[in-house]
This record gives structure tokens, sequence and C-alpha cells, in this order.
């Protein structure tokens, strides 16, 4: 087989028989933001490298935080 | 922890209070400025609206897992960047997503065989509703739009993308594909 660079190949190869969904995202988002690189959030940084909405959402919550709104 | 033990003003919320509800209208409109400022067709007042009654619907929920402000904010961005992507796609149907979806499938055909195994699995080992989802998400569509089209909420719609990638890693496993066939970002 080749290498592909295909999105969807990579999503698909990439799949965890558990996951986090949207909503539970939402829920760990604001936690997220506080400590991104704690150990506990790697189920949610899975979910953000699959999900361009949830991940562009915590990007807005990052860019709040860092201008001091939150 | 609960609303209650949230501090001033955010625990007067729960019973009314007119300052801890400007408060919280005040904090709203400042997480939701941008995407409404990015978007003409969106009024702000609607978008302030919708997310502050989000907030409120679900301030029971509140855990105190993070600081008030960032579980509020995480809504009200939740709102006002749902809002923007209705608009944004209201003129995209979910077959022409799904028809651009596909021809991304076909124009990586010919050159990626992974991809040639990965357009056979869509076709034989999906359901149809998996097979409209995957590929009106990989045709641009979000899955807030996605969800509209369909009659679904967007949590309905990632489970069915999740179990239809879930058949596709199968299929693809079936067809001899490995993680060492996949470049990693």
């Amino acid at each position: 087989m080749s290498h592909s660079e295909h999105p969807l190949v990579r999503a698909t190869m990439q799949t965890r028989s558990e996951e986090i969904d949207c909503d539970g995202a939402l829920e760990l988002a604001s936690a997220f933001v506080e400590q991104p690189n704690a150990v506990r959030f790697t189920a949610l940084r899975y979910h953000l490298s699959l999900c361009p909405e949830c991940q562009e959402e915590v990007n807005a919550l990052l860019e709040l935080r860092a201008e001091g709104v939150i | 922890m609960s609303i209650e033990n949230a501090g001033a003003p955010w625990c007067a919320l729960v019973s009314g209070d007119p300052a801890a509800t400007t408060a919280l209208r005040r904090l709203v409109l400042r997480c939701v400025a941008r995407p409404v400022a990015q978007c003409a067709s969106l009024e702000v007042d609607d978008v302030v609206q919708d997310a502050t009654a989000r907030i409120m619907e679900k301030l029971h929920t509140y855990r105190g897992d993070a600081p008030f402000p960032s579980w509020a904010a995480a809504i009200s961005v939740r709102v006002a960047l749902s809002a923007r992507r209705r608009i944004r796609y209201q003129h995209v149907t979910l077959e022409e997503s799904a028809l651009a979806g596909m021809n991304d499938i076909h124009a990586s055909c010919e050159r990626d065989a992974v991809v040639r195994s990965l357009r056979d699995a869509i076709e034989t080992s999906l359901t149809t509703l998996q097979r409209q989802v995957v590929l009106a998400e990989l045709g641009g569509l979000p899955s807030v739009a996605v969800a509209e089209r369909l009659g679904m909420t967007r949590n309905a719609v990632y489970k069915v993308h999740h179990d239809a990638r879930r058949k596709l890693k199968a299929a693809l496993i079936a067809r001899g594909v490995g993680r060492e066939d996949v470049v990693e970002l």
C-alpha cells in the first residue's frame, strides 16, 4: 500500500472504540483552557484533532483567555 | 461544587438577581463579539439572548471544574459559532456537500491506493445515513448544518460519524491497510 495523506483515511485509521462527543468536549473545554497541557485532557485533545468545529471553539476560548476576557 | 458556590455575582443568577444577570449579559457580549462581527447577517442582541438563555438552562449542570466565566464563555462561543456556521452554509444542501465529498474521494483515488479502498468501503460498508454524514462533512458542511438538515443534534451526528469511521477502519484493515500506510501530521 502507498502512504495516504487523505484526511478521512487518517481520521478513520485513528478511530478509537471510545471517543468523547461534542457535548463531552464542551463540558471539558472551559477546564482545558485553564490547563491545556494537563494529561487528563488527552481524550479531549484527540476529539479536537477530529472535530474542526470543537477545535475552532476551543481556539476562540484560548483567545478570550489570552485577552483577559475570561 | 455548584453555581451557589461560584462566587459573586454569579451565585445570585439562580435567584434571578438583576445585577448578576446584567453581569452575565456583559460577559456573553464580550465572548460573542468577534464571531458576530465576522458575519453581517448575525444580530448581536439575538446571539447574546440565545447564549444567555442557554447558560441559564444549563446553570444546574455547572460543577465548578473551571471558573464560572470560562464555563459560560464555552457555551457562548458554541452558540455564536454555530449561528455563524448555519448562516454561512444556509444555501448548501446535504446532497451538494456529499457530492463534493465524493468528488474529493474520486480525485484522490488515482494517486492513492488507500483512498480507493476507502471509497469501496464507503460504498459497501456504510448505511445510507452514515454515508451521507461522512461525505457531507468531507465536502465541507459543518456538523451543525448536517444535523439541521437531518433533524438531528450535532452530538448525534458525531456519533453517526464515529460509528461510520469504526466500520471503515475495520473494512480498511480487512483490506490490508495498517497505521503504517497513513502519513501522520
